[in-house]
């Protein structure tokens, strides 16, 4: 698959969605980050409003990273799990929460909530980057559980959902809860 | 393969670092195989086989690798670099380590397709705790999850 042609068929998949869609993006490697863009561009393209859960990125490297692939972060909050692990202290800092470490699931769900409440009205999303990296710092079953809450959630409030995780990179029991509980696994 | 059987390439010249990291695996039940290269260049050697490491067998390529951005010879990033840009070596996943949390350092690192960074001024305890869990996860990861179709 040449890099036009994955991005060409996840536009199409997540064009035919629907308004809300909750999706587990199941990706090759090397096609990861780049699927996370586009699918987040769709989003914002849109007009829609969401948050960014950054557990692999930092802020400061995804805003200019999203800035050259001409996303609009106006209507973005971002939950930072990254940058307090390279020495930034925990706390609220213009559109973004800085929190200790990944392993913080309660703080994650916790800001969300308040994050989202602070959008108003019209449509939203969350988006987890990544689902692989929240393995390295929490227990599968922890996951589940955190994984399920978010869903829950999303589900209870009309709001979108994009999981982003990598081909091969998390265990068959979870890639199937997580599977399971969205709406639809866009494998590119 | 089990960790014990699986290498950490980690590039650093610091001996004080280099003897933390080994005391990690000795206390931790790390079982993985630590290979210090002590500057850029010669973690470069390791990585492409040159000089005494031209023997594949005994010098397998590395599970993981950890670098520290300043080193002599040759800086992290330039090692980095090099590694993302090998059709192969890419695919090994790289912790950046640095005294820093430089702006400049966090973007380079990340535009240069490391997959972690951690800094070494977050103190002892934290440097600990969140290296740990990475090179636990790279020792003990079965890649399981059903293949793209």
């Amino acid at each position: 698959m040449t890099d036009e042609n994955f991005k060409t068929k996840l536009n199409n998949e997540l064009s035919g969605l629907g308004d809300k869609f909750i999706i587990l993006l199941n990706t090759d490697s090397k096609y990861y980050f780049d699927s996370v863009l586009e699918a987040l561009k769709f989003m914002t393209d849109r007009g829609m409003s969401g948050i960014y859960l950054a557990f692999a990125r930092p802020y400061n490297y995804l805003t200019k990273t999203f800035k050259k692939y001409d996303i609009d972060t106006q209507n973005l909050f971002f939950i930072d799990a990254v940058s307090c692990m390279a020495g930034k202290s925990p706390g609220e800092q213009g559109g973004c929460v800085f929190i200790e470490s990944p392993s913080s699931l309660e703080e994650v769900g916790t800001w969300t909530e308040i994050l989202m409440g602070r959008m108003g009205m019209g449509s939203k999303f969350l988006i987890v980057d990544s689902v692989p990296t929240l393995l390295i710092y929490n227990e599968v079953g922890m996951l589940k559980n955190f994984s399920q809450l978010l869903i829950n959630r999303l589900r209870l409030h009309g709001e979108s959902g994009v999981f982003a995780s990598i081909d091969m990179e998390i265990p068959v029991s979870f890639y199937e809860t997580l599977s399971a509980l969205c709406d639809k696994t866009i494998k590119v | 393969m089990k960790q014990k059987d699986k290498n950490i390439l980690l590039a650093e010249d610091s001996s004080d670092d280099v003897e933390l990291i080994k005391r990690k695996f000795r206390y931790r039940d790390i079982e993985g195989r630590l290979i210090i290269a002590r500057d850029g260049e010669e973690a470069l050697n390791y990585l492409y086989r040159k000089k005494k490491y031209s023997d594949r067998e005994k010098f397998p390529d590395p599970d993981l690798i950890i670098l520290d951005i300043r080193m002599p010879k040759v800086n992290g990033i330039e090692v980095l670099k090099a590694i993302k840009s090998d059709r192969i070596l890419k695919k090994i996943p790289v912790v950046m380590l640095t005294i820093s949390n430089l702006e400049n350092d966090i973007i380079d690192s990340f535009s240069n397709g490391c997959e972690h960074y951690v800094a070494k001024s977050v103190g002892f305890e934290k440097f600990e705790d969140t290296l740990e869990p990475i090179i636990k996860y790279y020792l003990e990861k079965n890649r399981v999850t059903p293949v793209s179709q």
